[in-house]
This record gives C-alpha cells, structure tokens and sequence, in this order.
C-alpha cells in the first residue's frame, strides 16, 4: 500500500487548469523527485498534498495519505481545515523553498521547533532533550538552537528548517527546492543530510527541484513535470540515462557536463505556455524541436519501458533516434 | 532602543521621562508640604517658605506639582495602554482575516478618526461619573483607531510571510498564529505607537481636567491649573499657580512625543532615513 496516493489532480485557477490530471504514488521510505520549470506545477502540487494552496487556487481530484501506524487512510481532499490542522506536520512536513523566510526572525530555533512538537504533543513532558537531539540530527548544536534565525548561516538555517520538518517525526516530507539558495558545497552537504535521514528515520521524501541531475543522484523515481502535467516517470536511473519525452532529453541536455567538453549550455527555446491560453495538443508542441501533426492530438502518459511512463506519440525512443528524426518527421 | 538612546534627542528625551517617572513615584514622599494643607499665605509669590508660591486657599504649588505629576502620569500610561491593546487587536484580527470582519473593523476606525475626540471625550466623560478610572476608560476609548490603522498595514505584509505559512503547515491555528507569529513581530510597531499616545492621552487628561471633567478627589497638573484659572491667577498675575503645571505638561509631551518619535524612526521602515 503506498503511503500517498495522488490521483487525478487538478488545481484550477480562474477556470484554468496549472495541475491537470496529476498521479503519483510514494511508497513509504521512498524518495520521489519532482521536477520541471519555474511555474511547471510542482509546488502547487506541494502545497495541494498540504492542502495549504492559497484560496484563487481550486483543486480537484483525490489524495489519500496512509500514515503508518493507522488503519484509518486519510483522505486529504476531504478534510477539513480543523482536520487538516491535526494532519499537518504530524504526518506530512514541508521543507520551505527558500528556508530561511520560513524561520519566524523574532523567535529562537529551539522556540520554533518546541511549537511545532507542542501543537501536535500538548501533553508531551520536558522536551529539551529531543530537540537537542533534532539539532545534533542535523549537524546543529544546542547553540545554534538558541539563537535567532538571522545569527545562523544560509546553511545553518536550512539545516534548523529540516530539523524542524522532522520534529514530529512525520512519514512523509516534502522538500521544495530545499537546495536552490545555497552554494554548491552546501547543496551536497543538505542533499547527504537528506539522504542519510530517509535511510536512518525510514521516511518517505519528495524532493522538488528544477534540477534532474540532483533529483537523479538522489531519488528512487522522478516524475517531470512540463506545464501542469506529468509528462514522464520512471525510476530516477533509468529516466536519467534514457529519457522517453523531449522535454526531459532537452531538460538533461541543457545542463552544464562537469568534465565535459567546454561548450555552450543548450538552452530549450522559448517559454512554457501560459494556462490561460494553452497550446493545442501536446503542452509541450511549440518547443519541441520533433513536433509533427500528430501532436496536436494530446498524447496519453503511458508505459513505454519498464516502469517509466511517458506522454509522447514518439515513445519509445532509442537513444540514437535523438539524433536521426528530424524535426517534422513521422511516428 | 540602543540606537534611541546613542542619539542627543533621545539621551534628553529618555532623561526628562526618567525623572518624571521618578517624581510620579516618590512626588508625595519628596513634597515639601501637605498639597491640600491651607494656610492664611493666599496667593504668595516665590518665597524661600514656598519655592513657587501658594494657591488661593494657601496651599504650596510645588507641592502640588510634585503630587499631580502622578495623576497625569498613570492616566497617561494606563490610557495608552488601553488604546494599544483595542488597536492591536482590532488592527491585528482585522488584518490578519481580511473580508468583511477588515471591512467592519475598518468602518469602525474611521468612525473614531473623523469624530472629534475632544468632544467625545467630554460627552462621554459627562455622562459617566469622574473617577480616574473613566478618565483613563474614556481617553483609552476614544484614541485607538490610529494604532489600529498601522498596526493593520503591518499585519497586512506579516501574514504574506514565509513563517506565516510554515506556521500553517505545522498545523496552527489561525489564533496561534496571531498570538505567536504575528502579534511578536507586530510588537515594536505597536510600542512606538503606544508612547505617542501616552503623549495624547496626558494632554487629553489635562484638557479634560482643565474642563472641570477630572476627578474631583485628585490633583492633576490639568486640575491645577482649572483652580488657578477659577482663582483668577492669571488676572491677579499669579504666575506661579498656572505657569509651573503648563510647563510640566509641555515638557512631558514634548519628551514622551520626541521618545516615541526617535523609536518610531528605528522601526517603522518607511520612517527610516536613507543612508
């Protein structure tokens, strides 16, 4: 049984779909990568897990959360706000993207982590031992806790913003872009940190970043996601080395090779569709460099290797058909 | 506040308040004479028996500015502080929930803003007994719809912060996330805020006092200088009787307003210079 399952997600803005027909399943200890552009979907699909999207934003669609130790399966969508409160951080926690705004500046860290745990544990004993403890977790000290979110470092902040997700000890947490202000030693540093906690705590992790290498290194499967829909998912290995959608192979092409020849990153022209006038057909149409007539039929997310989907009339590819097809070609 | 304190201004201000407070406290102990003890020396310019004269019944002006000083100091405070929790929490639940309640509490703030609070204040206390308890119910009441206002601009961009919605996601209440996240970071602005009202409010108690509407039972600088002008000090050139309560008023005001000023500078952004 999958610890969360998302199915048929739709968050509507105006009328307007930003999230259509998403699924996704997370299996407990798993960690999922969720990537894509800038305005792609993959926050309000965070948020939408959390129920916690802003009131313009409609959702639609079931999500239903499993949390172990229930029998009881908690179906999101239909909770309450009240319900919702007794949910939140209990089970599901959210690494902020960008961290160091989601520290409350005029509270100390240990002040900011003990409300987090007496919400959910009013009755809970003394309590500064299990936050020393989620400090040390993290690579913090006791002093860091008692100091103020703006004398800790970028790093230090977002390592004190992990510390909090975890303090409740929730199944699931979600990290959006936990990595996307920190320089590239810090990054690694988070990312281990990451890692080390799903294998040691047994939590399950979505990781959301615009960048497939990092969600590649440490996820288990990714999902992509190109203007509100999945466009392809697979198991992360898998989809790294043989991508079945252009938006993918395009989204891997234009990042930078270290060690690799010394060239000119290869960008994906123009811009992803705006909601409220989409393409039609494929989303992703007007970029795609192999778009045909075929692809103004929308095309179905389906099984094109073992276990990785992916929306393209054109799946499956063959690693040199990359090359060889030309831009207008047939399937 | 350490910032207040490194300017002049604020040394000065900080330094008039201090005293004042201290007078307020220790006025009675420190007092020459019994402030209402008459004696056949009606009137009496500055002599060394009495610094700064006597009244029309004999009585000694200085002690009676060292005793008021108390009357006008906690109507001051405790008035502001009345006016600083109804704005905050009008400002704050207001801000925070938006829609019909802002609306609401938004009709009522202009209400108080275009009613003049004088009047007000006098219909209202006319109307109620005078005690110093609804002087400083009375000037609390009327003056909060300023803190109101600011505070509710404030707690416009708070609630849009990050924390705000982390707060959400750690399964807050919105009640818990007024009392813990918003009101906390609120707080300075609210306390600038409140010290300038202590300066409305001790004006306003003078005023009313003057007005004959004080609390007949205490001596305030406001009552002060009522009796003097009921004596016909001025007239009689008296000076002494008028003269000293006024300045203590100006100079509190002028210190209170100038303390709050300088700390609403710190921390109020759009008050903060360009360096």
């Amino acid at each position: 049984m999958s610890l969360l399952e998302i199915e048929g997600l739709e968050v509507r803005h105006r009328g307007q779909p930003i999230v259509a027909g998403v699924d996704l399943a997370v299996e407990p200890g798993e960690a999922l990568g969720l990537a894509g552009e800038s305005g792609c979907g993959k926050t309000t699909t965070a948020l939408a897990i959390m129920k916690l999207l802003p009131p313009a934003l409609e959702p639609s669609g079931t999500i239903t959360l499993r949390p172990p130790g229930t029998d009881e399966p908690v179906r999101i969508d239909r909770r309450t706000e009240r319900g919702m409160q007794l949910v939140r951080w209990r089970h599901v926690s959210l690494v902020f993207q960008g961290a160091m705004n989601a520290l409350d500046p005029v509270q100390r860290v240990d002040r900011q982590i003990l409300e987090a745990i007496r919400l959910h544990e009013p009755r809970a004993g003394k309590l500064g031992g299990r936050i020393k403890e989620l400090l040390n977790t993290v690579g913090l000290t006791s002093a860091h806790g008692r100091a103020y979110p703006h004398q800790l470092s970028g790093g230090q902040r977002q390592r004190a913003m992990i510390a909090l997700a975890l303090a409740c000890r929730p199944a699931l947490v979600i990290a959006d872009e936990p990595t996307t202000a920190l320089d590239v030693i810090m990054q690694a540093q988070v990312l281990e940190l990451l890692e080390r906690l799903r294998t040691e705590l047994g939590l399950a992790l979505i990781l959301i970043s615009h960048d497939l290498a990092v969600l590649a290194e440490a996820c288990d499967r990714l999902a992509v996601m190109y203007a509100g829909r999945i466009v392809e998912s697979g198991p992360a290995e898998q989809v790294f080395r043989a991508p079945q959608h252009p938006y993918t192979k395009r989204l891997l092409d234009s990042l930078p090779v270290i060690g690799g020849a010394r060239g000119v990153a290869d960008p994906i022209p123009g811009t992803p569709p705006d909601p409220h006038d989409p393409p039609e057909g494929c989303t992703f149409r007007p970029r795609c460099p192999y778009a045909a007539d075929v692809c103004l039929e929308e095309p179905a997310l389906r099984e094109v290797a073992s276990g990785q989907r992916a929306a393209c009339h054109f799946a499956p590819w063959e690693p040199e058909s990359w090359a060889v097809r030309r831009p207008g070609g047939t399937p | 506040m350490r910032a207040v304190l490194a300017t002049r201004r604020g040394k000065f201000s900080f330094g008039v308040l201090a005293l004042f407070l201290f007078i307020a406290v220790f006025g009675a102990l420190i007092a020459p004479q019994d402030p209402r003890a008459s004696s056949t020396d009606v009137l009496e310019g500055p002599s060394a028996a009495h610094l700064l004269g006597t009244t029309e019944v004999g009585s000694d002006v200085l002690s009676q500015l060292l005793v008021g000083a108390r009357v006008s100091i906690v109507v001051g405070f405790a008035a502001a502080v009345i006016s600083a929790v109804i704005g905050a929490a009008i400002g704050i639940v207001g801000g925070y929930f938006g829609g019909w309640t802002d609306r609401a509490f938004d009709s009522l703030e202009n209400w108080f803003l275009v009613i003049p609070q004088l009047p007000l204040m006098v219909v209202l206390a006319r109307l109620l007994d005078p005690s110093l308890t609804v002087l400083i119910a009375v000037i609390g009441l009327t003056s909060w719809a300023g803190t109101g206002r600011i505070v509710r601009a404030q707690v416009l961009t708070l609630k849009e912060r990050a924390f705000v919605e982390r707060a959400r996601a750690l399964g807050a209440s919105d009640r818990h996330i007024m009392r813990v996240h918003i009101l906390p970071n609120a707080l300075p602005l609210i306390f600038a805020n409140t010290v300038l009202i202590v300066a409305v409010a001790i004006l306003a108690e003078a005023a009313l006092a003057f007005l004959g509407l004080g609390d007949p039972e205490s001596i305030s600088w406001g009552s002060m200088i009522e009796q003097g002008f009921e004596a016909g000090a001025p007239s009689a050139g008296a000076w002494w009787y008028v003269v000293p309560p006024g300045l203590c008023i100006a100079l509190l005001v002028f210190a209170v307003g100038l303390f709050g000023y300088l700390f609403e500078q710190q921390v109020n952004p759009r008050l903060q210079e360009r360096t």
